[in-house]
């Protein structure tokens, strides 16, 4: 529908090929590292393409980043929890 | 000769040399052809000197036109124009003279000049298809025809149709690929009859009599336009058999011809077509999406959209809705921009999502949920047209009343142009931008009020300042719509469970669709009343109202899940009914659209994408509400062309996890899900699958001779064509996997044929994945459950290292 930009998904998917032949030189567990990191950023597309910023890639990262310090947070809550004999604290798929 | 007045319906109208030809079907059943004078005028633009020297050409063509002077409202210059009228004394003789003007004056403007004669003879005597009309006639001619009914009313009792039936016995199956069975002629409250082919005279005889002795209004078939009536009519020339198709003796049978044409990305083939005069052949293969919405949802089209019943029958809701547009601007004596025809197909909003960055997808995190509470905006885009007055000629428009309160970033741009205004980020928007809620503001005169005479609305995100001073003619079109729709929904709400209610239901459906194509259409190069830049104010209205809601959603506790365009997820522990209605209003009194409660889950799935599990899908899930009905999207069961025995197989799991209470519950009845799989997969290695059953539906995008690689499809197309059945790129085969990699058409199967299990076997394993990923198993989890050996515990679902935890609910 007369779309003239390229998508922040095909974006974000071209980033990832284009880092293909960085990822094939990352060890095994790395590219399982890398692979969930793109995920990460995957999942705030909606955010991303709403930042409709001229450099896509430092939205990727930013992406990464924050699903990295969300994940972060939950478990630095699960480890107080654990610390002061709470309860954990409850998972959202039980 | 004296005249008569009777009251009678709008069967079917189409033009003729003598004006418009009227079927009237009259209160004891009788078909009356009847004629109406139609005049016919089209305009032409262009600077004084050229229109005068154009008036003296077409003076001296001597073809019974009318000229004048005249002066009309160009809606995308926003003023009156200076105009040529040229008035042909009836449609045969305006088309003429169109295509002569047209050819001889290629660099004028024209307007007016492809309109259909139908929809402006419905215009000029205030009627519409279909319409219970009172009739003065004298002779066969209308001397005065009016109704007091409006295609908006609720009531709308459609002619009592009598139809008759044409199909193939048996199975529905395409008798173009070689299929035949008898066929099957049928009218209400007579015995069935059936005639075979071997009998050509007989088939042809029967069909004859049935017309004859029935003479019915409808003539409704099963692959009767690119098969049955061909076939019929070919037969009963060459047994020289009168075949009364037409009521209309002066005219013979229309027919059009196929053709295939590259649209949206992919091949799309439209099959021939067989027109009747005087009665109506609807073929329920090729009726666009009469499935859903039958009869009483076409009756509702052609109604609403001013089109004969045949045209609604065969052309998509974008031809629609561009009628409707075209009614609405002539109604006014607007000028309509003349455009050329080209191949057309509709995207829906929901195919948007998918390929546009339209709306805002989110990414929801895979998993299995419990209580989790979905709304739906209720016809949300269509909604925002009428609200900020959205449309090709108001969108990034000023007019003299508000030009001065718009920001002073946007000057107004010369008309009909693209706008000056910077599409990146924010620049319109000098405030407002950080923060929640930009929402759509006004000029900053008035402050905060939306939508005000005097004041341009400002689009969220890309700034463009849109005039509320005239209504544009998208709203005005839409408006009257959206409340046909709503009153629509709330009377079959109304109903108890019944035929009535059903008619009702249909009804709304078929609105609906017209409802979602609209918006594909404000943005569609060749239509009328078509802009980008409106269509990228809908959606950019479409991302701040969602994103409202989600705010709005947050600030009550509510966990957020996921968004698709119009619909949210959302999730809070122990939240109650009144809770759940307080957010509803309170979202929709913010943002002025209604949303709807769509239903609580009792469970949710959203299975992880299948390359990596840590990826989700955005419009891919599925789950049971309270009351125990299923919600599915993107998965196996729901799409069109998973093969038959897998789709109904999951269709039967779900049924089982259906009666599940939650998650836990979900988990639970696995094992009923694995012991009804293995029962499947036990049929299939017993070759008990019956090979109808393992066909696969599949388009064939190019000449079957010109694919490359030996896909199986290609190899079933090819094969067919062996046999003598040439299919045209966007026409389906229907396939089976046979062993040896091969593939064999359904319509040449043969006994000694046999599905190949492997492919089979992996095919159903993906489904099950479906199911079975959610509930915390993996493949090798799977198989050995599939062997009988239950693994305790379960491996858990494959999560991510990081990210694969979920924020704690606040």
């Amino acid at each position: 529908m007369g779309r003239t930009l390229v998508s922040i998904t095909q974006q974000l998917a071209q980033a990832e090929e284009r880092l293909g032949r960085y990822r094939r030189a990352l060890t095994r567990a790395d590219q399982k590292i890398f692979d969930e990191l793109f995920a990460l950023a995957r999942r705030r597309l909606a955010a991303s393409s709403m930042a409709a910023d001229p450099l896509p890639m430092q939205i990727i990262l930013l992406g990464m980043l924050i699903g990295t310090a969300s994940a972060v947070a939950a478990l630095a809550a699960r480890v107080e929890a654990l610390e002061h004999d709470r309860p954990l604290p409850p998972r959202l798929d039980p | 000769m004296t005249a008569r007045s009777l009251p009678a319906w709008i069967l079917d109208l189409y033009p003729a040399p003598e004006g418009m030809v009227l079927w009237l079907k009259t209160e004891d059943g009788r078909a009356l052809r009847a004629v109406d004078a139609l005049p016919m005028r089209f305009f032409i633009a262009a600077e004084p000197s050229i229109l005068r020297a154009v008036w003296k050409e077409i003076s001296g063509w001597q073809k019974g036109l009318r000229l004048a002077r005249e002066r009309r409202f160009e809606i995308h210059r926003g003023e009156e124009i200076d105009l040529l009228a040229v008035t042909a004394p009836g449609p045969p003789a305006y088309r003429a003279a169109v295509r002569e003007a047209l050819a001889r004056w290629p660099d004028l403007a024209f307007y007016n000049a492809d309109l259909d004669p139908a929809l402006v003879y419905a215009i000029e005597r205030n009627v519409f298809p279909l319409a219970q009309c009172q009739v003065t006639l004298e002779g066969a001619r209308v001397r005065a025809i009016a109704t007091d009914q409006t295609r908006w009313d609720l009531a709308a009792d459609p002619p009592p149709f009598r139809i008759l039936t044409l199909r193939l016995t048996g199975e529905m199956r395409d008798p173009s690929h070689g299929y035949r069975a008898p066929l099957e002629i049928a009218v209400p409250e007579m015995p069935t009859q059936t005639r075979t082919w071997d009998a050509p005279h007989e088939l042809v005889e029967a069909v004859r009599d049935a017309l004859q002795a029935y003479d019915p209004d409808i003539l409704l078939t099963a692959w009767g336009d690119s098969f049955l009536l061909p076939e019929l009519i070919a037969l009963a020339r060459q047994r020289g058999v009168e075949l009364p198709l037409n009521r209309d003796t002066r005219r013979g049978v229309l027919r059009k011809r196929e053709r295939s044409y590259f649209s949206y990305g992919r091949i799309v083939h439209r099959p021939s077509s067989v027109w009747l005069f005087g009665r109506l052949h609807i073929d329920r293969q090729t009726a666009f999406l009469a499935d859903e919405y039958g009869l009483d949802g076409l009756v509702e089209l052609a109604r609403t959209t001013l089109q004969p019943l045949q045209q609604v029958a065969r052309t998509s809701s974008g031809t629609g809705i561009s009628a409707m547009q075209t009614a609405e601007a002539y109604r006014r004596g607007w000028l309509i921009p003349y455009r050329k025809r080209m191949p057309e197909d509709f995207k829906t909003a929901l195919d948007l999502v998918r390929g546009d960055k339209g709306g805002l997808t989110f990414q929801p995190e895979p998993g299995l949920y419990e209580h989790v509470l979905e709304l739906d905006f209720a016809s949300m885009y269509p909604s925002l047209m009428v609200k900020f007055n959205l449309s090709a000629e108001t969108v990034g428009r000023t007019c003299p009343k508000c030009a001065s309160r718009a920001p002073v970033l946007t000057p107004a741009p010369p008309a009909p142009l693209p706008l000056p205004v910077s599409r990146e980020g924010g620049e319109g928007c000098p405030e407002g931008t950080e923060g929640r809620g930009e929402g759509v503001r006004t000029g900053p005169a008035t402050g905060g009020e939306r939508g005000v005479e005097g004041s341009p609305a400002i689009i969220p995100e890309i700034g463009y300042p849109v005039c509320q001073c005239r209504k544009g003619i998208v709203p005005l079109t839409l408006a009257p719509l959206l409340e046909k729709r709503l009153a629509l929904k709330r009377a079959s709400r109304a109903l108890p469970e019944g035929p009535e209610r059903e008619v009702m239901r249909r009804r709304q459906v078929a609105l609906k669709w017209l409802l979602v194509t609209c918006f594909g259409y404000l943005g569609y190069k060749n239509a009328r009343f078509g802009r980008i830049e409106a269509h990228e104010s809908t959606t950019a209205c479409g991302r701040d109202t969602l994103l409202r809601a989600k705010e709005i959603a947050e600030e009550r506790g509510y966990l957020f899940l996921h968004a698709l365009t119009d619909a949210l997820w959302i999730y809070k522990e122990g939240s109650t009914d009144a809770e759940h209605q307080a957010l509803v209003e309170e979202i929709g009194r913010d943002t002025g659209v209604r949303i709807d409660i769509e239903g609580l889950y009792r469970w949710l799935a959203f299975p992880p994408s299948r390359q990596y599990t840590g990826n989700p899908v955005a419009n891919r899930y599925f789950g049971a509400f309270e009351d125990g009905k299923i919600k599915m999207r993107g998965i196996e069961a729901r799409r069109h062309d998973t093969i038959r025995w897998i789709r109904e197989a999951q269709a039967e799991m779900l049924e089982i996890l259906a009666r599940a209470e939650n998650a836990a519950g979900y988990r639970a009845r696995m094992a009923e899900v694995f012991a009804l799989a293995r029962g499947k997969l036990a049929d299939l290695q017993r070759g008990a699958v019956p090979p109808r059953q393992l066909s696969i539906l599949h388009r064939i995008s190019q000449p079957p001779e010109e694919y490359r690689a030996n896909l199986p499809v290609a190899l079933a197309a090819r094969e067919l064509a062996a046999h003598g059945v040439h299919l045209s790129p966007g026409e389906a085969v229907e396939f089976v996997l046979t062993l040896g990699g091969g593939a064999r058409p359904y319509d040449i199967w043969r006994e000694t044929d046999r599905a190949d299990t492997a492919r089979y076997r992996e095919l159903f394993l993906r489904m099950l994945e479906s199911l079975a990923v959610p509930a915390g198993y993996n493949r090798a989890g799977i198989v050995a459950e599939l062997d009988g050996i239950r693994q305790d515990p379960l491996p858990g679902m494959e999560r991510a290292l990081i990210g694969g935890l979920l924020p704690a609910a606040a």
